[in-house]
């Protein structure tokens, strides 16, 4: 499990933030002394920093470029300032992304996700299934004896409800679900790569894989 | 500078010589003078005012043409007194002393507009700033407590993020500064993180969206232009009509980008196109959804111009806006 550290001198911001990321299967960290912030952080052993820039006593900016100094931790830069200047300072001083306030828990959630996996690609990452694995990384499935390759949006459908295994997941949730990754289908598209998906398991003998529950979506059992 | 002018304005003098002629004249000619001397020294009085004059008007005319040229030419009026040509009689020196006080002045009382202007505007920024702090919590707050309650709540708070947005995007927009940054900017990023902002509305309503070849590079200010391209996505969400579709795409001329996004919803009136723009402006689409302030699509209209941008927005079956990214002049403005 990945570890986040929050630097938040909001305490409701910082306890519905630790909760939204416990909720979503992240074990996450918080400072609480804003006294020393930098040392602090240091102490922390975390895979990525998410840092307010406008904690007291210090510039968040400053901040970010000390951190930098000693740790190749990804930081993600949460603002409320929303203009070119500050991100690019930002970025300047060391941040790895940068995501401005209010925004979307679930938007947050995909620059965290983004940012770990730029930092530790999950190259080998394979996810088992019956007789076959499904490797993201390289965008294809793979049997015993041969690698069939999946689309983009094949790929994120095919892993959603794997991820998913057991449970309904109805159309909406799926189109959602890929909107959030910059896929914008509509219902038509989400329908034939579908389609196009179970092809491509009936041709490995994977028939059936993804049912159809009239009215409430797709499942794999 | 017409020289019967200039004569009406010597009226007295050219008086008072005749009269100092008549005089003289009279006088010698009492002291029994000959009479063609009398003539010479009047010939000669004449002569020397006539010189006198002529050269004392061209050289005013000189100046006066000069200055007038000058002051035609120049962009910023207010210079006019540093670019007074230097001459020796006295008007001018005058004139620019009078012309220096006055502008001096007249810059205090704007700087001390602009200064006032500028404090408003950093107040409003900071108060965006902080209102956005309790914004990001009732956010966070409506996730982790998911419920029909927290959804409606959800809708509301993006309302008014929208609104505080608008409230910063026009502060920025009067003030005189330039607090933007024109740098090499992906339009498929920024269209992309618009539709997701309003992922919602798009799988909701059903809107088909298609975009097509969005991959280009143009100059201009991300932040800006989220918020232009948001403000119209916002309209053609919200003035849809039966079978909703949005298409984006871009053509690529030779000295332009041309971003346009084309709806099929309910239009505008023809005689409404020509003031969108306006400020307040709402129109009988407006006067019908009483959330319509007539702010969104003026300030886009002003950012636009700010940027350097065309926008311009047709409707014909639906409603187009087109915004347009000249390539050359901008770029050479960075270099």
């Amino acid at each position: 499990m990945k570890t986040i550290l929050i630097v938040e001198d909001e305490e409701k911001i910082r306890e519905e933030l630790k909760n939204f990321l416990t909720n979503n299967g992240y074990n996450v960290e918080i400072i609480t002394d804003f006294e020393n912030t930098e040392s602090e952080i240091l102490k922390i052993n975390t895979d990525l920093i998410l840092l307010d820039i406008n904690i007291p006593n210090k510039n968040g900016m400053y901040l970010c470029k000390e951190i930098r100094k000693n740790l190749k931790t990804p930081i993600i830069i949460v603002t409320s300032r929303n203009n070119e200047m500050d991100e690019l300072l930002c970025m300047n001083y060391g941040a790895d992304d940068f995501i401005a306030k209010p925004y979307n828990p679930l938007v947050l959630l995909a620059h965290i996700e983004a940012v770990l996996k730029r930092f530790a690609p999950d190259l080998d990452k394979a996810i088992p299934f019956k007789n076959i694995k499904v490797i993201p990384a390289k965008s294809v499935i793979k049997t015993e004896t041969e690698e069939i390759e999946l689309s983009k949006n094949e790929l994120k459908i095919l892993t959603y409800l794997l991820d998913k295994q057991g449970t309904i997941v109805s159309r909406y949730e799926l189109m959602d679900y890929l909107w959030n990754s910059e896929v914008f289908i509509d219902d038509n598209t989400l329908t034939v790569n579908i389609t196009r998906l179970r092809k491509k398991l009936e041709d490995i003998g994977l028939e059936n894989i993804i049912e159809t529950r009239r009215g409430q979506g797709y499942i794999i059992l | 500078m017409k020289f019967i002018d200039y004569l009406k304005d010597k009226i007295i003098e050219i008086v008072l010589i005749n009269l100092f002629v008549i005089i003289t004249t009279l006088i010698l000619y009492s002291l029994k003078c000959n009479g063609w001397i009398i003539f010479d020294i009047v010939f000669l009085i004449y002569l020397v005012e006539i010189i006198n004059f002529t050269s004392d008007y061209i050289k005013r005319k000189k100046f006066y043409n000069n200055t007038l040229n000058l002051l035609e030419d120049l962009d910023n009026k207010n210079l006019i007194h540093e670019l007074i040509p230097e001459t020796n009689f006295i008007d001018s020196k005058i004139l620019k002393e009078i012309l220096y006080e006055t502008n001096k002045y007249k810059i205090e009382e704007i700087n001390k507009y602009k200064n006032k202007e500028k404090e408003f505007k950093e107040f409003i920024e900071m108060w965006v700033h902080e209102i956005k702090t309790p914004l990001s919590s009732a956010m966070l707050t409506t996730y982790n407590n998911k419920s029909k309650l927290s959804d409606d709540i959800k809708i509301e708070l993006d309302k008014i993020d929208a609104y505080v947005q608008q409230v910063l995007f026009y502060a920025r927009s009067e003030v005189v500064s330039k607090d933007y940054i024109i740098k090499q900017v992906s339009l498929e990023n920024v269209i992309n993180k618009v539709i997701l902002k309003h992922k919602r509305d798009f799988l909701l309503k059903k809107i088909n969206l298609e975009l097509k070849d969005l991959d280009t590079i143009v100059n201009t200010d991300t932040k800006w232009l989220e918020y232009i391209i948001d403000q119209i996505i916002t309209n053609s969400i919200k003035y849809i009509d039966e079978n909703p579709k949005i298409k984006i795409y871009i053509k690529q001329n030779k000295n332009d980008v041309k971003l346009i996004i084309e709806d099929n919803g309910i239009g505008i009136k023809s005689n409404d196109l020509p003031r969108i723009f306006d400020k307040g402006f709402t129109g009988s689409n407006g006067r019908n959804n009483n959330t319509s302030t007539g702010i969104g699509l003026y300030l886009v209209k002003k950012l636009c111009n700010k940027l350097k941008h065309n926008i311009e927005i047709e409707s014909e079956n639906g409603t187009k806006a087109i915004i347009t990214f000249p390539v050359g002049s901008l770029t050479n403005e960075i270099k």
